[in-house]
């Protein structure tokens, strides 16, 4: 099997020193992201991603993919010892880890939490190395038309996104979109609202818009500081043979609930931890004691929110869709490094996918190290006070901004954008589409404007299967996500 | 401390926000259409040209703007004009955004003129503060500590360029 050979070479590329540092790093990092509110995921790789200059992208990635699954590890640990959920992944741990936690369990807690990560983890990278490669080779026969229906299809998933109100989603993806195209056109170079700005003319950076995004407008909402909380003691770290038993069929229910889902546009970490949650009350032998302060509890999140990763990179790799906003991040980290996103990577860069690949086995062994024995040390993190952790955290943001292309432009650019995210976000306003138009507005805009030049009218478009298959994907997604809940609302109405 | 009628008023404010936001995103959408038209020409074959694109986009952002508020405003239930006292109230509340903001501002208008060590340190010193820190000692010696580690991290060790003032630093 071709995969499989190309994962060995991964193996041997992620097990040079360097990129096994990039793995822990990126491990670390996440890990301490994930442990602290306020930053996540998604801000942090915007933050860092201008500071990885002098990294090969192979690295690059390895550091950005470690941060992402690091923060699902972390997230469980102050959901379980504070019920202070890191992460929204780790909302539903908190529910049966705290219980755990207050009945002198925490230790138990936190190693299944480890645990089913990495087992669920490394169940769906198997799917990932199945999967991805055989998606990629279907996708080396698109062209433009096929390109602009896995755009459509693609932006359909702003409705995953939009949270309770549909038309502020697609109002923030337009708003992202509309943001894509300042600077330079693509195809004609002609400058377009760059108000006679030199700075403009270099169009707005993808990470600069991020880290306001994301990193500026959380500051801002949580400037009247963050609660400390009282957190339980840890007496006996390691669960017993007989716990590990009783959890084995969640770890791997949570890894196939996780995965397969995670495929899917708009399915994020959090979703997947909430079905695995439900699917586990439903299956699990003790599904009934669910919320009271059981393992399975703890376990079936966990492993679904890491297993989900995997699902997302078979999407990101093979069809170059980001299905969530920290994929979108990644896939802006893609560009940044000159690795071109899409089903042609697989052929073009595959020492750099392999390594990224490889380098998830062992980066979530790190994760499980640095989550188990050093759980003390990001218990003594929260002790951090925000009045002083929250001020660096800006003065990070502008040293990242200011990186990108060491000019001040940026730097106005993110506090620009970071007054934006604080009004959308008080106006309820998601944030996510607006990640999602920015990154995938260029991409439909150029294959719209190539199929025209190709077909002649977007008519053309119906006498390719594959786009029409794209465009029918989209048909159903929007009437069961938007369609079906309508039709609910006006029955309950009458 | 708002009473409860003082607090109903404050969350009709925040519709009257999110209102008004509709009506400047209908606004911001025509703009970018108009701003569109003169790109609309085509300078290569086959090519519909540099327009067309942020004319469509244009189009749909005032179209969902102005139905957002027209949908905002049909399910508002009805309030007063609102007092003065209230008024004020409502921006009262964000006095310390505001504060943080004028500072950021003011930051990365000195930091090149000044430079990142000394900029960072004035920087950090006023926004602990801002943050809730008492007395000076510990925000000082922070302030200090903090900017001198992020310079030899990001300066020294990752050899990033940050902007020097006319210290040099």
């Amino acid at each position: 099997m071709e995969s499989l050979s190309w994962l060995i070479k991964g193996f041997g590329w992620a097990l040079e020193p360097i990129n096994i540092l990039c793995a822990f790093t990126g491990a670390f990092l996440g890990t301490a992201v994930g442990v602290l509110p306020g930053l996540g995921p998604t801000a942090t790789m915007a933050l860092i991603m201008s500071l990885l200059a002098g990294f090969t992208p192979g690295q690059a990635l390895v550091i950005l993919a470690g941060v992402y699954y690091g923060a699902m590890y972390g997230g469980s640990t102050t959901a379980i010892m504070m019920n202070i959920p890191g992460e929204s992944a780790a909302v539903i741990t908190a529910l049966d880890g705290y219980a755990l936690a207050r009945e002198g369990k925490a230790g138990p807690a936190l190693a299944i939490a480890a645990i089913s990560s990495f087992v669920a983890a490394m169940i769906s990278m198997v799917g990932l190395v199945i999967f991805a490669p055989p998606l990629a080779e279907v996708a080396l026969a698109f062209a433009p038309p096929e390109y602009l229906g896995l755009a459509i299809f693609s932006l359909s998933l702003v409705v995953g996104l939009s949270g309770k109100s549909l038309k502020k989603g697609l109002i923030s993806c337009l708003l992202g979109i509309f943001v894509s195209m300042i600077g330079l056109d693509p195809l004609t170079a002609v400058p377009r609202f760059t108000m006679s700005s030199i700075g403009m003319l270099g169009g707005i950076d993808i990470v600069v818009a991020c880290v306001g995004l994301f990193g500026i407008s959380e500051i801002l909402m949580n400037l009247k500081g963050i609660e400390e909380a009282v957190y339980s003691r840890i007496t006996r770290l390691y669960p017993s043979l007989n716990e590990l038993r009783q959890t084995f069929g969640s770890m791997i229910r949570s890894a196939l609930t996780g995965f397969f889902p995670g495929l899917l546009p708009g399915v994020s970490s959090t979703t997947t931890a909430f079905l695995a949650y439900e699917v586990e009350r439903k299956f699990s032998r003790r599904g009934h004691l669910l919320g009271t302060g059981v393992l399975e509890g703890v376990a079936a999140p966990e492993g679904a929110n890491n297993s989900c990763i995997s699902g997302q990179f078979v999407t990101l790799f093979s069809l170059g869709i980001p299905t969530s906003p920290v994929m979108a991040m990644l896939l802006a980290g893609m560009m940044v490094f000159g690795v071109q996103p899409g089903p042609r990577v697989f052929f073009e860069r595959p020492d750099v996918i392999w390594t990224v690949v490889a380098s998830m086995v062992i980066g979530n062994i790190f994760c499980v190290i640095l989550n188990l024995p050093l759980v003390g040390l990001w218990v003594r993190l929260l002790s951090l006070p925000y009045k002083y952790l929250a001020p660096s955290i800006l003065v990070v943001c502008i040293i990242g901004a200011y990186s990108v292309r060491n000019t001040l432009f940026d730097v106005w650019a993110m506090l620009a954008f970071g007054l934006l995210g604080y009004v959308m976000r008080r106006l309820n306003y998601p944030l996510a589409p607006m990640v999602m138009g920015m990154v995938l507005g260029p991409m439909l805009e150029r294959s719209y404007r190539q199929s025209l030049g190709l077909l002649g009218s977007l008519v053309g478009i119906f006498d390719r299967p594959i786009a029409v298959s794209f465009l029918v994907l989209t048909v159903l997604y929007l009437a069961f996500s938007i369609g079906i809940p309508y039709l609910r609302r006006r029955r309950s109405d009458m | 401390m708002a009473t409860q009628q003082e607090k109903d008023v404050l969350n009709k404010g925040s519709n009257t926000g999110e209102i008004l936001a509709g009506f400047l995103i209908f606004i911001f959408g025509i703009t970018i259409a108009l701003l569109s038209i003169p790109l609309f020409r085509t300078t290569a074959h086959h090519d519909i040209g540099p327009g067309a694109f942020p004319l469509i986009v244009g189009i749909l952002i005032s179209l969902c703007g102005i139905l957002e508020a027209i949908d905002l405003i049909r399910r508002s239930p009805e309030y007063d004009i609102l007092p003065t006292k209230t008024r004020v109230k409502m921006f009262a509340q964000y006095r310390r955004e505001l504060q943080l903001i004028a500072l950021l501002i003011l930051y990365i208008a000195v930091i090149r003129q000044i430079g990142f060590l000394i900029s960072t340190i004035g920087f950090l010193i006023i926004a602990c503060r801002l943050f809730g820190a008492k007395g000076w000692t510990g925000v000082v010696f922070v302030s200090l500590g903090v900017s001198i580690g992020f310079f030899w991290l990001f300066v020294k060790l990752l050899a990033l360029t940050l902007p020097r003032g006319f210290l040099g630093v």
